[in-house]
């Protein structure tokens, strides 16, 4: 029986050794590993950027079609692939998780979660933006607020673990953040009056570590002076887009949404901390090292949850660590990133909301810029000058790749109605609303910052709204798309086109680049389809 | 570009947009097992907040449209379940409303019935009968269909009853570029203006002029007066002139006040073959 013994222990050793795809020094240095893309954001510092460069800007103008899968799913796609040694990870909506041949397009497995039929989905789409992946797992959460760990190999459940109760509104779209020894998530749910949270999670087992709330949970927290008559008790702060983590400090760079309701500040009067922020928080205790808030008191939905993009740069004279967001109220910031100074903040876009920033960067309003009952024109729109969808920062360049949109809208002033942790299933709590202008009075754009100061050096327009991120790479490439089905490469030190292709439907995502056997391919979602692109 | 000025020239009636090519239900009464008849206030008061925030950007605080066509009236021949459908599956031109559960649905549902809305009730100033003459002898059928017949140039208006209400036809007749409709024949072009008076100048000099049907980055598609389509790539022309003020139809401020009306209660009354 001892020898019997030995070969089972034996047995479940090797695999475990074997598959161990992904451990966290891998990802910690991801430059070693361009071939793979092994973050949400290319990387830890989200700088969505590659040193891949066999597809470059003298032959871009020759890529094809390598492949499409279609997916099973209809709905919102929203994914951002993560590639490991060959083989993609991608979500569908709104909670599907498929491996397939990086190479081919060819499944290899599908797990897809059973979803309530009286899902809570309020502000946003039952859609999914990536996995997370370390180790042997694969991790995703869910439209009903779970966090899932899956076996990479196979696509089974190893663990599933209830993060937030959906029946309150909350629900995980987002990608989460895999660091050494934790699954870091937020969730979306503000508009349902939830309180907003950061947690992190055992990789092994999916116990909680630790929770962050973002907005105070009694008189005594902290930011509890900033809302008027306990209105914190109305929620928001979701954290519902992917963070950054600088791995040298060990701090998780996370957005903040929108204080809650929405449209109408007038029972929330004060700051409203931490909503409508970039917070930074120690990754092994959760605590709040600090925060920079963008909009205090904010009345138009611009949420701070755009991605942070970390990167070192001299400012003045002095080599600094910095974190630099374009954020959704038309503002681009460059923060140090240690102690959370102001550095820089300029607008990248058409704004009519603020005088200028002062010296710590707090916005200084302008009159007559609330929503009202008829409705007030205020730039930029309820989706901001940028929203979701990354922005990408090239060392190579020192140009932060933003997409972003000229567009106003009427903001409308409702009657609050908040139901605090029991959703009442309306956007800002009934707050109110907006009108957007027409898609004949706005665009899109792609617009190049110089990172360290935010002046534009180039700019590329397109019809219609922008919905997709930037990737750039060190083939001094920038792709994107646009909401009419256009793919397209752009010079990354110019702006200039340098290809395009039709795909069929709008974008809504983030593309990636990775190599197979030697082979460079730039991925893009369309509709519901992935297509990848390399090479003759 | 002669042939293109002459047949701008005998352009007509371009009233408003349709609802696109569904059928429209027929007009159902509120049956007593409907869950909308099952609503409290309460639910009704969710329902105008949850309208508020998920359908007034494109229909109106009131229903009254805006991006998006006028539904006071429609949603009247809709009916309860008809509405729930539109909500939950959709329909050309708008997709489904995936961020409502079926109870919010059907809070929504409740609401919008309140508006209360209906085109042949606000049209009964005119005669439909006369109202139908005044359609054939003013050469309407030129640029728009009715029931299979006349020409696809414009709108079709077979069942624009259900989808604007007399007022906006009202205004649209008078005075035809002032609020033009939003290009809801093709959804992805929803936010856009619709029925956009475009003129391209390739860089060879040639010049086209038409309405814009789609546009993107890289190209645009213009479709003439005749019918003809052109397809151009960005990169070839040299200015892309647009009117948006300017409708390709002209005023119709010479009928008399009761032709008018009369033109206006047939036009109502037009809610779909039967």
């Amino acid at each position: 029986m001892r020898a019997v013994r030995h070969v089972v222990i034996l047995a479940l050793l090797i695999p475990t050794s074997i598959f161990a795809q992904v451990p966290y020094q891998r990802i910690l240095h991801s430059d070693r590993d361009p071939q793979n893309w092994l973050t949400y954001g290319g990387n830890f510092q989200s700088q969505r950027f590659s040193v891949l460069k066999q597809i470059n800007t003298k032959n871009a103008a020759s890529l094809k079609t390598a492949w499409v899968y279609q997916m099973r799913a209809a709905g919102t796609v929203e994914t951002s692939p993560i590639v490991v040694d060959g083989i993609m990870y991608i979500t569908e909506p709104p909670s599907t998780v498929t491996a397939l041949d990086a190479r081919t397009g060819k499944a290899l497995w599908r797990w897809t979660p059973i979803i309530p039929r009286d899902l809570v989905t309020v502000g946003l789409f039952p859609t999914n933006r990536g996995v997370a992946v370390l180790d042997d797992m694969v991790y995703v959460g869910t439209i009903d607020a779970y966090l899932v760990a899956l076996d990479a190999k196979s696509g089974v459940v190893r663990w599933r673990t209830h993060v937030a109760n959906n029946k309150d509104g909350y629900a995980i779209t987002q990608a989460p953040l895999a660091i050494d020894g934790k699954i870091i998530t937020g969730t979306g749910g503000s508009e349902s009056g939830t309180p907003g949270f950061l947690a992190a999670y055992d990789p092994k087992t999916g116990k909680e570590l630790w929770r962050l709330w973002t907005v105070p949970r009694s008189p005594s927290d902290p930011g509890a002076d900033t809302w008027a008559n306990n209105s914190w008790d109305n929620g928001g702060g979701d954290t519902w887009n992917a963070g950054s983590y600088d791995p040298e400090s060990n701090t998780i760079y996370w957005g903040t949404g929108n204080p809650a309701p929405d449209w109408n500040g007038e029972g929330r009067l004060g700051d409203n901390l931490f909503t409508c922020a970039l917070i930074a928080v120690d990754a092994d205790t959760g605590k709040m090292k600090w925060y920079f808030q963008f909009s205090p008191h904010e009345t138009h939905d611009w949420d701070a949850a755009e991605i942070p993009i970390l990167f070192d740069s001299m400012i003045n004279g002095r080599p600094r660590k910095l974190v630099a967001m374009a954020n959704r109220n038309a503002f681009y910031y460059v923060l140090d990133r240690v102690t959370g100074e102001f550095l820089v903040g300029v607008p990248f876009a058409k704004q009519t909301w603020a005088e200028k920033l002062d010296a710590k960067g707090r916005p200084i309003k302008l009159p007559n810029t609330e929503p009202t009952v008829e409705g007030n024109l205020v730039y930029p729109s309820l989706s901001g000058a940028t929203n979701w969808t990354s922005p990408s920062y090239s060392p190579l360049t020192g140009l932060f790749y933003v997409p972003m949109r000229e567009s106003g809208a009427y903001y409308i002033k409702g009657e609050p109605k908040m139901a605090p942790g029991n959703s009442v299933g309306v956007v800002g709590g009934g707050g109110g609303g907006g009108r957007w202008l027409g898609g004949d009075d706005t665009y899109g754009a792609i617009r190049a910052l110089e990172a360290t100061t935010g002046n534009r050096k180039w700019e590329f327009k397109m019809v219609g709204d922008s919905w997709t991120a930037t990737l750039a790479t060190a083939g001094g490439l920038v792709f994107s798309a646009d909401t009419g089905g256009n793919f397209f490469a752009l010079d990354a030190e110019t702006g200039k086109l340098l290809w395009h292709t039709q795909l069929g439907a709008s974008s809504r995502s983030n593309s990636v680049t990775y190599a197979v056997d030697g082979k460079q391919y730039v991925a893009e979602t369309a509709g519901v389809g992935l297509f990848v692109f390399s090479l003759p | 570009m002669r042939a293109i000025r002459s047949l701008w020239i005998a352009a007509l009636v371009f009233v408003a947009m349709g609802f696109g090519q569904n059928p429209l239900p027929a007009a159902q009464n509120a049956a007593q097992d409907s869950p909308a008849a099952k609503l409290t206030q309460a639910d009704l008061d969710e329902g105008k907040q949850l309208y508020a925030a998920e359908c007034s950007g494109c229909h109106g605080v009131d229903g009254s449209g805006g991006m998006g066509p006028n539904i006071r009236a429609s949603a009247q021949a809709r009916g309860d379940q008809g509405l729930f459908s539109v909500i939950r599956n959709g329909v050309s031109g708008m997709a489904p409303v995936m961020s409502l559960n079926d109870k919010r649905a059907w809070q929504v549902v409740g609401y919008v019935r309140t508006f209360g809305g209906s085109a042949s009730d606000e049209a009964a100033k005119g005669d439909p009968a006369k109202g139908k003459a005044v359609y054939a002898t003013n050469g309407c059928a030129g640029c728009h269909a009715i029931a299979g017949q006349g020409s696809g140039a414009g709108p079709e208006l077979t069942r624009i009853g259900n989808s604007r209400a007399p007022r906006y036809l009202h205004d649209m007749l008078l005075n035809p570029g002032a609020n033009p409709p939003a290009d809801t024949a093709l959804m992805e072009r929803a936010s856009f203006t619709g029925y956009l008076l475009t003129t391209v100048v390739t860089k060879d000099g040639h010049k086209v002029s038409g309405i814009r049907v789609n546009e993107d980055t890289f190209t645009i598609q213009l479709r003439d007066l005749g019918g003809h389509y052109y397809s151009f790539d960005k990169a070839d022309l040299q200015k892309i002139e647009t009117e948006p003020k300017k409708s390709v139809m002209p005023s119709y401020s010479n009928l008399s006040a009761t032709e008018l009306d009369d033109l206006i209660a047939y036009l109502a009354s037009l809610k779909g073959v039967q």
